[in-house]
């Protein structure tokens, strides 16, 4: 659907919202830099626009409209429509056949001491090497 | 069925998530293995040990060596047809290109898998991990992301059979300017048996420091809340949670942790976790098996000196 509308449109660039894809960028000429999280730490990758980038909460503080261009946008005339007017099939392809809690944890309970953590940690600890 | 499984390597090694990824889905069908890279002989070495691996696929090209999608996607397209499920681990590279690869094959992609119940029936987390969804897929081929650390890892004792790819030059649009490798010798944390977390409370990227000497004592991996990293006490990629790494170590020790929802949500996969405190009334607390309720500047040394005592030390 994005990628019919994009077509009619011609956007310089589109932003979406990946929360797992950190990303800052910087538009430079007519190319983007963008650097972004990976496993491993950092990566900054460059490419010409028109460009698709997702963008992480931490990208930016987010700038409140002021009331009178909220009140101006309201105005503006919104061009809706169906989406089979593009030939495509919105009609999902993954069905949802129940939704759990997670299994529930074990209640805990409380050391009293340092060394009583450390006598726990230490059991722990050997159980895991053993693997 | 077969399933092409893309192999997650880093540095000219495979990652640990890869035979995890492996284990998870040889109950599927035949596994072959897809190697893109440059230089990867000692990756493929490693791979063809894995049991459950028929064939391994190699393709080499400089253009591999980001692991961009836009250099990877192309390849893995053109072998799909031969597949039944095409599945990589949900890290950095697989959540990178599983979108891709899905809009060029128009099918909806199943991300972030933690059960595998048939060939089309997969559980994935929602919500943070506060709900879990059962998904069915009747797709006439399924494209799948899986959370490694939701599975044991595969054994050694395979002896697959290695194919040469022939690759076209990778040209991609998109280039790497430059990458920055944060540097730790800690255990790798999507993978690591135990892993230490700090909070916020540490105060100071010196005071995390301590959490650092904790978690070396114990040969553990270091996480970090997103506040802390937020703050500067630690690196981005140690961020533990929603938005940063999903953890599922046997023993997660969270040190001045409270234990915001967001930080929860990657910790839930953990098989036993001990909070040090000083509040009891912290979410984290509440959550742990084991809680010490103590100020972390306090306990830490002292418990760092009991582990000691016990035979304990880096």
């Amino acid at each position: 659907m994005i990628a019919i509308t994009s077509d009619k449109c011609s956007p310089v660039y589109s932003i979406g919202r990946r929360q797992r894809s950190p990303l800052n960028s910087a538009l430079r000429m007519a190319r983007l830099s963008v650097s972004r999280e990976v496993d491993f730490g950092r990566v900054t990758i460059a490419m010409p626009l028109p460009a698709v980038v997702t963008a992480d909460l931490r990208l930016n503080t987010p700038r409140n409209a002021a009331l009178p261009m909220v009140m101006k946008a309201r105005q503006k005339k919104l061009d809706v429509r169906r989406a089979d007017e593009f030939g495509v099939d919105l009609s999902p392809r993954v069905t949802i056949e129940k939704t759990t809690p997670p299994p529930a944890r074990a209640t805990g309970r409380t050391v009293d001491n340092v060394g009583a953590l450390a006598d726990e940690i230490a059991a722990l600890h050997s159980g895991t090497e053993a693997h | 069925m077969t399933v092409l499984v893309l192999a997650d390597h880093d540095l000219g090694t495979l990652s640990p998530a890869t035979a995890r990824v492996v284990a998870a889905v040889s109950s599927l069908g035949d596994v072959d293995l897809l190697v893109l890279g440059e230089g990867v002989d000692q990756i493929v070495a490693e791979a063809a040990r894995l049991s459950g691996v028929a064939r391994i696929l190699v393709g080499q090209d400089q253009g591999f060596v980001t692991q961009s999608a836009e250099a990877l996607v192309p390849v893995i397209a053109r072998l799909a047809s031969d597949y039944s499920h095409i599945v990589a681990s949900a890290g950095a590279v697989g959540r990178d290109l599983a979108p891709r690869l899905a809009a060029k094959l128009d099918i909806q992609p199943i991300t972030d898998i933690i059960a595998i119940h048939g060939p089309g029936r997969f559980d994935r987390p929602i919500y943070a991990g506060n709900a879990i969804q059962t998904v069915a897929s009747a797709q006439p081929r399924q494209i799948l992301t899986i959370r490694a650390s939701a599975f044991s890892p595969m054994g050694d004792g395979g002896n697959a059979m290695i194919m040469p790819l022939p690759t076209d030059p990778v040209r991609t649009v998109a280039k790497m300017i430059a990458a920055h490798r944060t540097q730790a010798d800690t255990p790798d944390l999507a993978t690591a048996r135990i892993v230490v977390g700090g909070g916020v409370s540490v105060g100071s990227a010196e005071g995390f420091k301590l959490v650092e000497q904790f978690a070396a004592v114990i040969g553990a991996g270091v996480g970090a809340t997103r506040a802390a990293v937020d703050a500067g006490y630690a690196p981005n990629d140690w961020q533990v949670g929603q938005t940063g790494k999903i953890i599922a170590p046997d023993l997660y020790i969270a040190v001045g942790i409270s234990g915001a929802l967001q930080h929860l949500a990657g910790i839930q996969g953990a098989k036993k976790i001990i909070a040090i405190n000083s509040d009891p009334e912290a979410p984290l607390v509440k959550l742990a098996d084991i809680v010490l309720i103590a100020d972390l500047f306090e306990a830490i040394p002292s418990l760092i000196e009991e582990l000691a005592q016990r035979g304990i030390k880096p």
